[in-house]
């Protein structure tokens, strides 16, 4: 049941759920990070086939729910959606790298 | 220096979430609809008997796969009856009802009657998330809200729920599922204790509830008349407790 997977439940390697249909890509990443949060207090508490069950369930009472999932898409923090972003211009050279410039 | 002083945002003020929470406003539970005319009930039932399938699936899947979903079909079409005539079209939409009420029965089914006990406390857990869902109903989002507002929301409102499949699987734990190895069943009892030490210290009524549901095994209906309360308040009150153990549980961890 664990193979692939974290302790918490999360599958390995995943940022966002297999079945989140209701969610978007970005609201789905950030109740991933929420249940990380949630589940971490019970990692103790319970065995990992527990939390990863728990972790399907809470997912899925996310996306049945439309009023939660309202809340999940207006509560994800907007600085989130620039992670996926592509830059549109050249990064500015770091400070650094400029003084090395200026000193050759 | 700036003299300018900062006015908080609002959403820095306490709130009513920071505060201790108190018991939530009387709610009765709705009078029964009409009774319905023999013809427009079988006409009903017709119409939402192919929700018996549907749900037994879900049950199944929400209980890990394990069991006999015949057996989920056939708790769920004597359910379902009862469940189309205790429909009112005035309050919500006939399917999004009956499939809520097939779920219920299939899990209160499991619940009492499976002999595989790790699946048993599965569907204990399914059922305090769904009454959690039902006594915490969440409010749209305003557009005042603040980031920092609405993720303290969102954050709670999983917590609640979390906690919930935590006292539904720990609490149906004693003695622990055969099925668990030594290490993960000294777990859950452990867990159950933590739980039965967080429990003790709600006030009163939600303790009343969670104790005796939980680890009474009381139908919920039973507690609710017993201590003189609504269903529908019972549920909130579940759900004030089980934001309330979140806390403690956390506090513990």
């Amino acid at each position: 049941m664990s193979g692939g997977r974290t302790r918490l439940g999360r599958p390995a390697g995943a940022a966002a759920p297999e079945a989140a249909s209701r969610l978007d890509e970005a609201t789905a990443r950030y109740v991933e990070a929420e249940l990380d949060a949630v589940l971490q207090g019970y990692e103790d508490l319970l065995p990992a086939e527990d939390l990863a069950w728990m972790r399907e369930r809470l997912r899925e009472s996310v996306d049945d729910d439309p009023s939660l999932a309202e809340l999940a898409s207006a509560a994800r923090p907007r600085s989130v959606d620039r992670s996926t972003e592509l830059p549109t211009q050249a990064p500015k050279p770091s400070v650094k790298k400029a003084e090395r410039g200026g000193r050759r | 220096m700036s003299t300018t002083a900062i006015a908080p945002h609002i959403d820095d003020e306490p709130t009513e979430l920071d505060a201790p929470e108190r018991e939530p406003p009387y709610v009765a539970d709705p009078p029964p609809p009409p009774p319905k005319d023999p013809a427009e009930e079988r006409a009903l039932v017709a119409q939402a008997l192919p929700l018996v399938a549907q749900m037994a699936r879900r049950v199944q899947r929400e209980l890990g796969g394990r069991g006999d979903v015949d057996e989920l079909e056939s708790v769920g079409r004597s359910a379902l009856v009862d469940a189309v005539r205790a429909h009112d079209p005035a309050r919500a939409p006939l399917l999004g009802f009956v499939a809520l009420r097939l779920r219920w029965a299939m899990l209160d089914a499991v619940r009492r009657d499976s002999h595989v006990r790790g699946r048993a406390a599965r569907a204990s857990a399914m059922g305090a998330l769904l009454r959690v869902a039902e006594g915490d109903p969440i409010e749209r989002p305003s557009p005042e809200s603040s980031e920092a507002s609405l993720q303290r929301r969102f954050r709670q409102a999983l917590d609640a729920r979390a906690a919930a499949l935590v006292v539904g699987l720990a609490a149906a734990s004693e003695p622990p599922p055969e099925e668990l190895d030594p290490e993960q069943a000294a777990l859950r009892l452990s867990a159950r204790r933590a739980i039965a030490e967080a429990v003790a210290t709600l006030p009163e009524r939600q303790r009343a509830l969670v104790e005796r549901h939980y680890f009474g095994d009381e139908r919920f209906d039973d507690i609710a008349r017993s201590l003189g309360v609504s269903k529908s308040w019972a549920s909130r009150l579940h759900a004030q407790a089980m934001r309330a153990l979140a806390e403690r549980l956390r506090e513990l961890a």
